[in-house]
C-alpha cells in the first residue's frame, strides 16, 4: 500500500538536487569550525573607540576589571567616572573621581579573594581599552591612577595583527 | 548471485537541517578580530613614594631607554646615546565612506600641514575625505613614520627607502643591513626579515609582490634593539626597557614602540614621561 502511495507521489515530480547545496554548506561549516575560538573571548572591544594594532599574541586569561577610555569619557566597569577632556586638562597625575571608584573595586576584589580562600593582597588585574589616537598624557594618568588604587597588573587592549588561529 | 539491489538516494534533509542551525550559531560566535593585550610593568604602590636616597648605580646594568618625540626616536643605553632615528610623520585618515563610487577611502596628510591643536581640532587645514566628510583626530587609521636621512635637527633630510614584502616586513641582507632596491635580487635569492630565523629563498610570487617603500622608523628601531639585546644578553637588566614619550604622543605610537621592544627581547616594559 505504502509503495503504491509513494509511486504516485514521485510520478512527474523531479526533486531538487541537494548535493551541491550540501557541498557548499560543508565548506562553510569547515571554515567556521576552523575559525571558532575555543578558548573563548573574555574581552570584547568597546564601542566608540579604535584599538591599536599589536604584534603581541597574548590574550587575557583571567577576568579583569575593564577601564575604557574613549574620546568623551573614562568608564570603570561600564560606569562613567570622568570626562576625557577634563582628564587631559588636569595637572595632577591622579584622576580624583576614578581613584574613589577604583579603590572601592579593589576592596570588593580583596573580599571576594578572601571568600575564595586566596591571598587578598595579590595585585589587582586591570585591562585598559584606550582609543589609539588619545595622547600619552591621558594614558599615563589612567595608568598611574590604576596603580595607586592597587591595580598594578595593567594591560592595554589591542587588536592582534596576523592573529594565528 | 543474481540478486537485484534497488538504488535508493540518501535522505539529506536532516543533515541539511542540522547545518542550517549550526552555521548561524557558528557565525554568531566566530570572531574575526582577536583582542589581545600589551602588558606594562608598573611599580608597586610602596615604590611610588619617593625616597631621599637614590638607588646605587650599577655599572653592569644596561639601563636601556627609548625616547619618543614628534621628530625622532632616541636610544640610550649605559649612559651613551645612539644616533637619533629621524622621521617624517604621515597620518592616514579612514573615511568610512558608504559611497561605493569613492574607491579610495583613505586620505594621507603630513601633520605639519594640518596644525593639530591640543583639543584635537585643526588650525591650518581640516582633513577632508573624497566624499566631503571632514575627518577628526579620532579618524586617524595609521601613523606612518618615514625614516629620514639627516644629520642635525635643522637639516630637512631625505626619505630613505627599503624593500618590503607583501606583509610589510623589511628585507635585510646577510649583514643585517636593509635592502634598498630590487637591484641584484631575483627569484631564488635568499633574503631575511628582522624576525628571527626568517631567511628564506624568494619564490617568483614573493618576488613579484616585493615593493620599495619609505623605510619605517619602527624597523630602524627594531634593528637597533635586536643588536643591543644580542650584544648585552648577559646584563642583569637585559630584559628591561623604559619608554619615554612626550605628553602629546598618540597611544598608537607608544604601542608601536612597545611591540618592537618586546619582539627584540625586552619584555619588561616601563613607561615614563619625557622632560619630567
Amino acid at each position: 500500500m505504502g509503495m503504491k502511495k509513494s509511486r504516485k507521489f514521485v510520478k512527474g515530480y523531479s526533486g531538487i538536487s541537494l548535493t551541491s547545496l550540501m557541498d557548499a554548506f560543508t565548506i562553510i561549516l569547515v571554515f567556521l569550525i576552523k575559525n571558532v575560538d575555543t578558548e573563548g573571548n573574555l574581552m570584547t572591544q568597546a564601542e566608540n573607540l579604535r584599538l591599536p594594532l599589536t604584534t603581541s599574541q597574548k590574550t587575557s586569561k583571567e577576568v579583569a576589571l575593564v577601564v575604557i577610555v574613549d574620546a568623551k569619557q573614562v568608564l570603570v566597569d561600564g560606569s562613567p567616572v570622568a570626562e576625557t577632556e577634563s582628564v587631559a586638562k588636569q595637572d595632577s597625575l591622579m584622576i580624583g573621581s576614578m581613584v574613589t571608584v577604583m579603590e572601592q573595586k579593589r576592596e570588593e576584589e580583596k573580599k571576594s579573594a578572601l571568600a575564595r580562600g586566596e591571598d587578598p593582597e595579590t595585585a589587582g588585574n586591570v585591562i585598559v581599552q584606550l582609543d589609539k589616537n588619545l595622547q600619552y598624557d591621558i594614558m599615563y594618568k589612567v595608568m598611574a591612577t590604576c596603580g595607586w588604587s592597587g591595580f598594578t597588573n595593567i594591560a592595554f587592549a589591542a587588536i592582534m595583527k596576523n592573529a594565528e588561529e | 548471485m543474481g540478486k537485484k539491489f534497488e538504488y535508493k538516494e540518501v535522505d539529506l534533509l536532516p543533515v541539511l537541517n542540522l547545518m542550517t542551525v549550526l552555521i548561524p550559531v557558528l557565525l554568531s560566535i566566530t570572531s574575526y578580530q582577536k583582542v589581545g593585550i600589551v602588558e606594562v610593568n608598573l611599580p608597586e604602590r610602596s615604590d611610588m613614594v619617593m625616597t631621599d636616597e637614590p638607588p646605587e648605580p650599577d655599572d653592569q646594568a644596561l639601563n636601556l631607554t627609548v625616547a619618543v618625540t614628534s621628530d625622532y626616536l632616541q636610544i640610550v643605553a649605559r649612559g651613551g646615546m645612539l644616533p637619533m632615528i629621524f622621521y617624517k610623520e604621515m597620518w592616514t585618515f579612514h573615511c568610512a565612506s558608504t559611497n561605493k563610487a569613492v574607491a579610495n577611502d583613505t586620505i594621507t596628510y603630513e601633520p605639519s600641514t594640518l596644525g593639530m591643536l591640543a583639543d584635537g581640532t585643526f588650525s591650518k587645514k581640516t582633513p577632508t575625505c573624497p566624499s566631503g566628510k571632514e575627518a577628526t583626530k579620532y579618524d586617524i587609521e595609521t601613523i606612518h613614520l618615514w625614516t629620514l636621512n639627516k644629520q642635525t635637527e635643522e637639516d630637512p633630510g631625505t626619505v630613505v627607502f627599503s624593500l618590503y614584502s607583501a606583509d610589510d616586513s623589511a628585507y635585510v641582507d646577510g649583514n643585517n643591513e636593509f635592502i634598498t632596491s630590487r637591484n641584484g635580487i631575483q627569484p631564488g635569492s635568499v633574503l631575511a626579515t628582522l624576525k628571527e630565523s626568517s631567511a628564506r629563498k624568494i619564490n617568483t610570487e614573493k618576488y613579484n609582490q616585493m615593493k620599495v617603500l619609505p623605510r619605517s622608523a619602527y624597523d630602524e628601531l627594531a634593528k637597533a634593539l635586536i643588536g643591543i639585546h644580542t650584544r648585552f644578553i648577559d646584563a642583569p637588566d637585559a630584559d628591561n626597557i623604559i619608554v619615554l614619550a612626550n605628553d602629546d604622543t598618540p597611544f598608537d605610537k607608544i604601542v608601536g614602540v612597545m611591540d618592537r621592544a618586546r619582539d627584540a627581547g625586552f619584555w619588561k616594559i616601563n613607561l615614563a614621561k619625557l622632560g619630567g
